[in-house]
């Protein structure tokens, strides 16, 4: 048999294909839902400082096709004692002070002499969190989620609302991000806010002090090839406000004797343009998986920080893994960071003692064990050690441990999670 | 759903076959999501278009008993290729020729049917003897038709075409050896498909072929035939005498744009006979006869 005109048949077939595939898709039925859920305990330590619990549960359910909700809630509860920015070992003591701490707790001390004040805070809080957002493919390479959280202390609320949208490129090769979230925040501590400089001997209070912050981030990340993900970030963030911490104080010493004379309430500027470019990659060997990153930030208070964290996870047999973590950090000190003032010298503009703003190195070294008790059950269980010190060696060195228990539970069977082999 | 050296596969049994989604990508969302959809359109085209069914249009349209049946716009398009591919292979391709499985029954035996069992059908076979003016179409009264020779590949086509407005790259698609890749693995080394063996179907691959994108579907007779007196009857009926075309290849595979053409064409080169390379030589397309 011979068809006809051979040669074209493969032009004809060409043409009669285009009009049966040039249709439009069918629409599409809701697919199954599936849901995740995870609950993790936490417990922070620094030996002589402060200790805090935490409980956080989050949910997330597909809702429907492309889209979904997650609600996070979280528990910490915080006590223990923190530096007040008071001088460490002051040369003499001298009489009776009373220092206001946070969330309503105060504390008296008695010295001789110089008036001193103990350079620990004690304090007691407990902060309540929730969180609740809603993402969904707003087309099949952009993908949008929107966010409302709001958390509250003894002495301090903060509501909050952001957006952020993710765009896949070059065949989801690529994907760009765009996010922005507006915070506004309410410092009252129980006693009233201490006017700024104020002698801690002056009981004059103020009304609450409030602070917005705008932060704005962009981002792209990357398949360079089928094992490695990079990743960069640039984000802006812009607080406004009362940004002055009204449990710190700055010690005024005698210039002579360096014994303390008064202690004055510290002051911060009103503003502060925060800047960090974040950079990760991440690598999968045949099971294991390496993480790299690096974060360089910046501000205009005169803080620059450099942290450099290095994973890795190991996968140890049928699906249990190993993971280690390696994190270092330093900070330069903020312009108006002072660990104190001179008596008889004139007020700077700003000052805080504050040791958080001083020039710090932080070491942390970490490991982390996940046992998958079936496809849908994770559990982890995680330890951490860090080592904090000045750098200027004013302020006593802090060691702190962690522990955290991770247990997740999903309808669904996560490969991706454990890079474990399918059954 | 389960992941092969970081390639994400789904597997599910649509118009009697397995199917399988391979997505090389990291989000395993994603390739569910893919998947999902996959399996959605699969199982939408097997129920529309299935013969097997009393419930859709095919099954209206062969019990229709003469009356002319309205079709609607997917059915036309479908009905229109099937009427191209009549008149472009000179009556090789027919969708009425459905019919004459009631006396051919390729199960490996050799129990032929009689000459004259097949020429009592004949009158029943005939895409010509059909009015099809979209989009009515009007069968004469016992004459049926049967989209089984293009759905799966239309399926394949049709499910690249919705995946492919997630992904550009990296899937692949194989309903029953009808594949389509949209675009090779995310590293850019292209799939690799192997060709059955027809003298071991299932167990043994005879050929390797890097496939990257487009269509590839294979014809032949590996699971499919009678046998007497020496003579290899493959399951490839000419419509229009009712019997096998003798001395076929054994297995035709052709890559083309679409699934759909690459499935046509390897059919018409089975319809050639022992004159299928030469067939195939001249439409210019990749192909491996064995």
């Amino acid at each position: 048999m011979q068809l006809d005109k051979k040669r074209s048949i493969r032009q004809a077939l060409a043409i009669a294909t285009c009009g049966v595939l040039s249709q439009s898709p069918v629409s599409l039925q809701a697919a199954d839902i599936s849901w995740k859920s995870d609950m993790t305990t936490l417990h922070y330590a620094e030996q002589g400082r402060v200790s805090v619990s935490e409980t956080i549960a989050s949910f997330r359910r597909e809702v429907g096709e492309d889209e979904w909700v997650s609600l996070k809630f979280s528990w910490d509860a915080i006590t223990g004692a923190s530096a007040n920015g008071a001088i460490f070992n002051p040369p003499k003591s001298g009489s009776t002070q009373t220092v206001t701490s946070p969330s309503g707790t105060s504390r008296t001390f008695q010295t001789g002499g110089s008036e001193t004040v103990d350079p620990l805070t004690r304090f007691k809080d407990v902060r309540v969190a929730a969180q609740v957002s809603n993402g969904q493919y707003l087309t099949p390479t952009l993908k949008g989620e929107a966010v409302g959280n709001l958390s509250f202390e003894n002495d301090y609320d903060s509501y909050g609302a952001g957006g952020t949208l993710a765009w896949d490129i070059f065949q989801r090769m690529i994907t760009l991000t765009g996010g922005l979230s507006i915070d506004i925040d309410t410092v009252r501590p129980i006693n009233g806010n201490p006017p700024e400089f104020a002698s801690i001997s002056n009981t004059a209070r103020l009304g609450q002090g409030e602070k917005q912050t705008i932060q704005s981030i962009i981002g792209l990340s990357q398949v360079v090839n089928r094992k490695t993900l990079t990743q960069l970030n640039y984000s802006r963030t812009m607080n406004d406000g009362y940004l002055t911490d009204p449990y710190k104080i700055v010690t005024v010493i005698d210039a002579a004797s360096g014994a303390p004379v008064d202690y004055l309430y510290e002051k911060r500027p009103t503003s502060r343009v925060r800047n960090a470019i974040f950079w990760n990659t991440a690598h999968h060997f045949t099971e294991d998986v390496a993480h790299f990153s690096y974060r360089y930030y910046w501000d205009d208070w005169g803080v620059r920080s450099h942290t450099s964290d290095i994973q890795y996870r190991l996968e140890v047999w049928r699906g249990h893994s190993l993971q280690t973590s390696f994190r270092y950090y330093t900070q330069t000190a903020a312009d108006f960071y002072q660990y104190s003032l001179t008596q008889g010298q004139p007020l700077p503009s700003f000052a805080s003692a504050d040791y958080r703003l001083g020039h710090l190195i932080t070491k942390s070294t970490g490991i982390k064990y996940s046992i998958p008790f079936s496809k849908q059950i994770d559990f982890s269980l995680r330890a951490e050690q860090t080592h904090q010190n000045d750098a200027d060696n004013l302020f006593p060195s802090v060691n702190a441990t962690l522990f955290q228990a991770i247990f997740s539970i999903s309808d669904r069977v996560d490969y991706a999670q454990s890079s474990r082999a399918p059954p | 759903m389960k992941r092969i050296k970081d390639v994400w596969v789904g597997c599910f049994q649509a118009m009697a076959s397995p199917c399988e989604v391979f997505v090389d990508h990291t989000d395993r969302l994603l390739a569910k999501k893919l998947f999902q959809l996959a399996e959605e359109e699969a199982l939408r085209i097997e129920q529309k278009f299935s013969r097997y069914r009393n419930d859709n249009i095919i099954f209206k349209i062969n019990n229709a008993n003469g009356q002319r049946i309205p079709v609607d716009e997917e059915t036309s398009n479908l009905l229109d290729f099937a009427d191209a591919c009549y008149q472009m292979s000179g009556g090789c391709f027919d969708i009425t020729s459905g019919l004459l499985r009631k006396v051919w029954h390729f199960d490996g035996s050799d129990s032929l049917p009689s000459p004259e069992a097949v020429k009592t059908l004949l009158p029943c076979i005939g895409w010509g003897k059909v009015r099809w003016q979209r989009p009515n179409l009007t069968l004469p009264a016992g004459m049926e038709i049967d989209l089984g020779g293009i759905g799966k590949e239309y399926a394949v086509d049709k499910t690249a075409e919705i995946l492919s407005q997630y992904l550009s790259t990296g899937v692949l698609i194989n309903y029953g050896g009808d594949l389509f890749a949209l675009g090779p693995q995310i590293n850019g080394i292209p799939w690799n498909v192997g060709i059955d063996d027809p003298n071991a179907t299932g167990d043994q691959i005879l050929v390797q072929i890097p496939f990257s994108k487009g269509g590839l579907a294979t014809s032949g007779d590996a699971r499919r035939y009678l046998l007497k007196e020496g003579v290899r009857y493959g399951h490839i009926l000419d419509p229009r005498t009712g019997w096998p075309v003798l001395n076929t290849p054994r297995s035709v595979t052709v890559a083309a744009k679409t699934c759909m053409e690459a499935g046509m064409l390897a059919t018409l080169a089975m319809m050639q006979g022992s004159d299928a390379e030469s067939f195939l030589q001249e439409q210019e397309v990749p192909f491996w006869l064995i």
